[in-house]
């Protein structure tokens, strides 16, 4: 402290032996945390500053080695596609990548960025290449390390890389994070272990006891939609299950997959003690158009809650068989102004009987339920 | 004659690897990377293929359909989309403005190439 003390300049040194040994103690706590601002605030446009420096000088670099790279993959991928593609080449292609700086992080990790790339864009053979450059560049030890982080956030790329180039290795330990209170992690883990797992790919949905927010399930459908080889269950198997989310996610999977084998089990759902899951069996029966079931909707309309009675009348205006007519125009009556504007919307949908009959119902209605049916024949809003 | 073709896409990897692939199979490509550039070489040449991504830059693809589809003197450009989103609805209103083909990524270059060649034949 002393010898610090020695290397301050004379001004100093008489400021602190005249002035501020002088001053009470709050000015001199003052005094400090000025100076201990004053170097944060130093400290960290140094900071900046050496990072822009690096990065304006990373830059031009970091454009060459990606304008590299994207030949090399580019022109095999051509090459490849060509047919008439040997071993030899292959090899050929690795060591052409090899000669860029792999040691270097950001080069590793933007090779291993076009890789996913291309491979989320383009299916057939050329994949098989693309997994080959990844593993013969050793690329996977690179992914695997980030397992290994304490970050979630390099974990999760980790998860995304090995999964999307099908390193099945790692299949079960994925299935430590499906359940993980970070939800990218968890995302990912999930959208990994359907991508990598070959015996049961939706087995996590038996353990998993978070919640399936609504941007993971389009991520997870993502995934099914791209990867064609992903062998699907009935998905009803889990409309028993505790977590309600797995329930909707499964509904929404029976409807994308059109599996009607699983009808019976579907119709069952409308006992479900949860509001959120009867709404989405009664958007799945509209959507897979059951025509025999409006009856079975329209038997449990008024125990359901609001929201879902709303949806019943959307999905019977949807079916549009126009044998429920009769309870859509019982509807129209309605006090509540919601139930009675979908209700004159779903007459609409039943085309030109359903106008007539949105006519013929002007002369009997309430005055005050009569503009949405107005509201509903307005040429100008269909036109 | 060499029969010219645009492609209109966002992403560099993939505008390249289409442009390599086009021009591997005897064409004339010119590129764009977003729907600025893209409307505005679409002006100033003669195309006889567009192709189109959906997701861009400025100006969406199906943007730039319905304008390429409402000029008399280029609504008989064939156009294909390119999306990562097979959604119904996309590939509804896709074919609604015009649209003369589809494909969804992923996709297999050698099946994209025939259906450049079968679309340029048709036409």
């Amino acid at each position: 402290m002393e010898r610090l003390y020695n290397f301050l300049p004379g001004f100093m040194r008489s400021f602190y032996e005249e002035q501020f040994l002088n001053y009470p103690l709050l000015i001199k706590v003052a005094y400090l945390g000025i100076i201990i601002s004053f170097l944060i605030t130093l400290t960290c446009y140094l900071i900046i500053f050496v990072r822009r420096i690096r990065q304006a000088w990373m830059q031009p670099k970091i454009a060459t080695w990606k304008n590299e790279i994207d030949s090399v993959l580019t022109s095999s991928i051509i090459a490849f596609n060509s047919g008439g593609y040997h071993e030899d080449d292959i090899q050929h292609i690795v060591e052409e990548l090899k000669k860029l700086p792999l040691h270097t992080y950001t080069v590793r990790q933007m090779l291993i960025g076009e890789l996913i790339f291309l491979h989320k864009n383009f299916s057939g053979k050329v994949n098989i290449l693309i997994r080959t450059i990844y593993v013969r560049l050793k690329l996977e030890d690179h992914s695997k390390r980030k397992l290994k982080s304490w970050h979630w956030f390099k974990k999760a790329q980790g998860i995304e890389e090995l999964s999307e180039l099908g390193i099945e290795s790692i299949s079960e330990e994925l299935l430590r994070y499906v359940n993980s209170k970070n939800i990218i992690l968890r995302m990912q883990a999930q959208s990994g272990f359907l991508q990598l797992s070959k015996t049961n790919p939706f087995v996590f949905l038996d353990y998993t006891n978070q919640n399936i927010l609504p941007w993971h399930q389009i991520n997870l459908m993502d995934v099914l939609n791209r990867r064609k080889d992903i062998p699907l269950p009935t998905f009803s198997k889990w409309f028993q299950s505790s977590n309600k989310s797995v329930v909707v996610f499964c509904i929404r999977l029976v409807v994308r997959f059109r599996q009607m084998e699983s009808v019976q089990e579907l119709l069952q759902l409308i006992k479900h003690p949860d509001g959120e899951v009867r709404k989405e069996m009664i958007i799945a029966v509209g959507e897979l158009s059951l025509v025999d079931s409006e009856r079975h909707l329209i038997i449990h309309f008024n125990n359901e809650t609001h929201l879902c009675q709303l949806e019943i009348i959307k999905t019977v205006g949807k079916i549009a068989s126009g044998e429920e007519i009769d309870f859509l125009k019982r509807m129209v009556f309605s006090s509540d102004f919601e139930i009675r504007f979908e209700a004159a919307k779903a007459i609409q949908k039943h085309g030109e009987a359903g106008e007539t009959i949105l006519y013929t119902l002007l002369d009997t209605l309430p005055e005050e339920n009569i503009s949405v049916v107005l509201h509903m024949l307005d040429k100008r809003l269909t036109a | 004659m060499k029969k010219k073709i645009l492609v209109i896409e966002d992403e560099t990897l993939m505008n390249r690897t289409i442009e390599f692939q086009l021009k591997k199979d005897g064409y004339e490509v010119d590129t764009a990377l977003d729907g600025k550039s893209g409307i505005a070489k679409i002006e100033a040449n003669h195309y006889d293929l567009i192709i189109l991504d959906i997701m861009l830059p400025y100006v969406n693809g199906l943007e730039i359909l319905a304008k390429i589809k409402q000029n008399d003197s280029r609504k008989y450009i064939p156009v294909i989309i390119i999306s990562a989103t097979g959604l119904e609805d996309t590939v509804l209103e896709g074919f609604k403005l015009g649209a003369n083909d589809f494909i969804t990524k992923p996709f297999i270059l050698p099946e994209f190439s025939i259906r450049v060649r079968r679309l340029l034949l048709s036409n």
